[in-house]
């Protein structure tokens, strides 16, 4: 199970704790986000660097995504001792991602029983027992039941109720074998663009017993609006309150994709609780650095600052004077830029430090500001 | 003080000898940013940072000293920017000694079109275009914005396969330079190093080492090799250089890096190395071992290989990663060349500390057996290599 506790809401969002997740104990307030890895890991850091030179807010809730560890699936069944110790990974809960928010997902490739999901070497089909074979062989505390994302804004009405039948079933099917397997899973609720099918998915597919423990939550599939797709708060709000309107408001809601600060600021008060860092890392791989305005909370504003243009070329000052990271203390805007322009592998290293650190102070910037509304 | 008050340059600088095997020497090199044990391996940043690696990670495993490149670091960021960073030392958040070549090596290997003549190194920058030229003069003003323990007279780099009436030429030209840098040489901080040419002649060689060694003050380079040359060849002239030098000078092999070469160079009495090979290697997906030498982890044998890449070894990679792992994600993701960076430049040291050990306790004929077992598993050792131990009077019955 996933134990959450709502312990208030706002018009800024909705404040909680998670205490238990799978066979792992910990404290996590929400809103938050999960540390996302690809490959078991947060891309370019070991976990010896990962471990020293990054320190996290709260412990972590690590988001391994599926992508990049799909093609080891039998190695990792024969190393018999699970995803944590073939990755290095330090103890923690660890959610499943099926997809891999730095990747694209392609339209037209989804079948009736198997989604598509993108590995090094192309496409693989997964289905719900394949899925299942591989939660039990990773060990991981938590993974999200198959979903067709396949629904973009021009779907035809034929394909778009084709998507909402094969997600029905992938989520029945999911539930059936679950009666073997105790790994807490997140309902995926999808529905595109249309504010009729999210509430539909959400019904047909959320209405789960408020007390079954096999249920870790709500997983909101969004992967149209991701970072650099299209992004309408008012659309937004109608798809996302159509969703969560009909669904018990105890279960923790998770997204999972790169979205910026501001975008965070804007999901949160539309209820999202759980989210992910690859937008700290995705960042990082375009040599940018995110810094939070002081007023973020209220606002959502935030600036990068782009080590591919000159202007920093000469100047040696630290990044963000005021930032307790690793990078910003020992290392100078001058320096990341020859880095960047030198294509060095330190570049993305130190961004990626940085970026994570700022990315998790938003989420405590916003749980500050939504306790102190709850407490007025 | 200027170095005309004290010809010794300053006491941040001296070099101790603690123990000697043979020709073999362990010592002690102060630098103004640490304390370098030798025989020492120097990785190499090339362009102000360890490949992948974080300095405090390099303190973890106790690297005292790095090498980066004049020419790579003069153009980018630029000699005058790294000064205004405060030196490279400050620019790039390491504490310990780095030591920086002339340039005139990556210039003649990089550069398309290049002549010298007296004044210095004519050549083509591959950024701009433009002709430009490379005098010993500007090389040390350059070495010095960087501000590195160590500077590298620029001297006259031939092919080392060059003979004829050119190789006298290039050494005398490089003796005239040396001359030169150290007059242009004016921080008291650094130290400057020549570098003895003289191509594969050995008493062009010794003749080379009575006038440089004159004018050496806390170090010196054996320059012109590791370019191709027979490996019979190299290590004759590392063991006359060696043997024409006098044991207050550290001797820097430079370019030498493969773990054979690190143990026999050291055994004929030199101090120094440096070369990319263990970091270049690990973005290849290649892991230094004892054991056989090589381990090239993209090879579809260690998929399911649950062991790490060297049992015996304390280096993090090791302490945590499997080599199936590595093998996994070796050529997707950068985090595959960190761990075996991270690994092979503890392999480099550790070799390195057992070679002082060795020295240390005398039983250099010992550690050499049982080096070359492990290294050659049982393939034959190379003819150059019991050439030179049959030299240093190390006898091996089952060669």
């Amino acid at each position: 199970m996933v134990k959450f506790n709502l312990e208030g809401a706002s018009a800024a969002g909705r404040l909680g704790k998670i205490s238990q997740w799978g066979s792992k104990s910990i404290e996590h307030a929400t809103p938050s986000c999960m540390l996302y890895l690809r490959a078991g890991h947060v891309p370019h850091l070991t976990w010896q660097v990962e471990t020293k030179w990054i320190s996290h807010l709260q412990s972590p809730i690590y988001q391994l995504t599926l992508p990049s560890l799909v093609e080891s699936k039998e190695v990792i069944a024969k190393f018999k001792r699970g995803i944590a110790a073939f990755c290095a990974i330090p103890n923690g809960p660890l959610h499943l991602a099926t997809f891999d928010p730095m990747d694209e997902l392609k339209t037209g490739y989804n079948e009736a029983k198997t989604i598509a999901i993108w590995a090094s070497g192309g496409k693989v089909k997964l289905g719900v027992y394949e899925q299942h074979e591989i939660v039990k062989s990773f060990g991981v505390d938590s993974f999200e039941t198959l979903i067709d994302y396949d629904v973009p804004r021009d779907v035809t009405n034929k394909r778009m109720s084709k998507a909402m039948d094969r997600t029905k079933i992938l989520n029945e099917q999911t539930f059936e074998y679950e009666e073997n397997l105790a790994t807490p899973v997140f309902i995926s609720l999808g529905g595109g663009f249309s504010a009729f099918q999210r509430r539909k998915c959400a019904v047909d597919n959320g209405m789960r017993k408020e007390d079954d423990e096999m249920v870790a939550g709500y997983s909101l599939e969004l992967h149209d609006f991701w970072d650099g797709g299209c992004w309408d708060v008012e659309e937004l709000k109608k798809l996302l309150s159509e969703t969560f309107e009909p669904l018990p408001k105890q279960r923790l809601r998770y997204v999972c994709g790169p979205f910026s600060p501001k975008q965070v600021w804007h999901l949160v008060q539309l209820g999202v609780d759980l989210f992910d860092t690859s937008y700290a890392v995705k960042m990082a791989e375009k040599a940018k650095a995110i810094r939070l305005n002081d007023s973020y909370a209220t606002n959502g504003d935030f600036e990068l600052m782009d080590f591919t243009l000159d202007q920093y070329k000469d100047d040696f000052t630290t990044p963000y004077k005021e930032c307790q990271c690793y990078t910003c203390k020992n290392y100078t805007r001058g320096y990341l830029h020859h880095l960047n322009n030198t294509k060095e592998l330190l570049c993305s290293i130190l961004l990626v430090i940085h970026n994570v650190h700022e990315y998790e102070r938003s989420f405590a910037m916003l749980r500050e500001r939504i306790s102190k509304e709850c407490s007025t | 003080m200027s170095k005309n008050e004290n010809d010794d340059e300053s006491p941040m600088m001296s070099f101790k000898l603690l123990n000697i095997a043979g020709r073999a020497r362990r010592g002690q090199l102060q630098l103004p940013h640490s304390i370098v044990e030798t025989p020492v391996f120097m990785p190499v940043g090339t362009q102000g940072t360890m490949k992948g690696v974080l300095p405090e990670q390099l303190l973890e495993m106790d690297c005292r000293i790095l090498l980066c490149n004049t020419y790579h670091l003069g153009h980018r960021p630029g000699h005058n920017l790294v000064k205004k960073a405060g030196g490279i030392h400050k620019m790039m958040n390491w504490p310990r000694s780095i030591l920086t070549d002339s340039g005139g090596f990556q210039m003649v290997s990089l550069s398309k079109l290049m002549t010298v003549d007296e004044e210095g190194v004519n050549f083509e920058s591959p950024h701009t275009g433009e002709m430009m030229l490379l005098s010993p003069e500007q090389s040390i003003h350059i070495q010095q914005c960087l501000g590195a323990d160590i500077m590298m007279q620029l001297d006259h780099v031939i092919h080392v396969l060059t003979t004829g009436p050119i190789v006298r030429e290039a050494m005398g030209r490089s003796i005239r330079w040396l001359d030169r840098c150290n007059a242009a040489h004016t921080r008291d901080d650094q130290t400057l190093f020549p570098i003895v040419q003289g191509g594969l002649d050995m008493d062009m060689r010794k003749e080379c080492v009575e006038e440089m060694a004159k004018r050496a003050k806390v170090g010196i380079a054996i320059g012109g090799l590791s370019g191709g040359e027979e490996k019979s060849a190299f290590w004759r002239v590392v063991a006359t250089c060696c043997e024409a030098l006098p044991p207050h000078l550290p001797r820097y092999v430079m370019g030498v890096g493969h773990p054979i070469d690190l143990v026999i160079c050291s055994l004929l009495g030199a101090d120094m190395f440096d070369c990319v090979y263990p970091t270049r290697t690990a973005r290849f997906g290649t892991a230094l071992v004892r054991r056989g030498g090589e381990l090239r982890l993209n090879q579809n044998k260690y998929a399911n290989d649950f062991t790490p890449i060297d049992d015996k070894c304390t280096c993090e990679t090791c302490q945590n990663y499997t080599r199936a792992f590595i093998h996994a994600i070796s050529q997707k993701e950068t985090v595959a060349c960190h761990l075996i960076s991270m690994h092979n430049i503890k392999h480099q040291l550790d070799l390195m500390r057992d070679v002082q050990k060795a020295i240390a306790s005398g039983d250099a004929q010992e550690f050499l057996k049982t080096f070359l077992e492990e290294q050659y598993l049982g393939t034959s050792v190379p003819q150059w290599v019991i050439d030179a131990c049959d030299y240093m009077g190390y006898k091996f019955s089952h060669f």
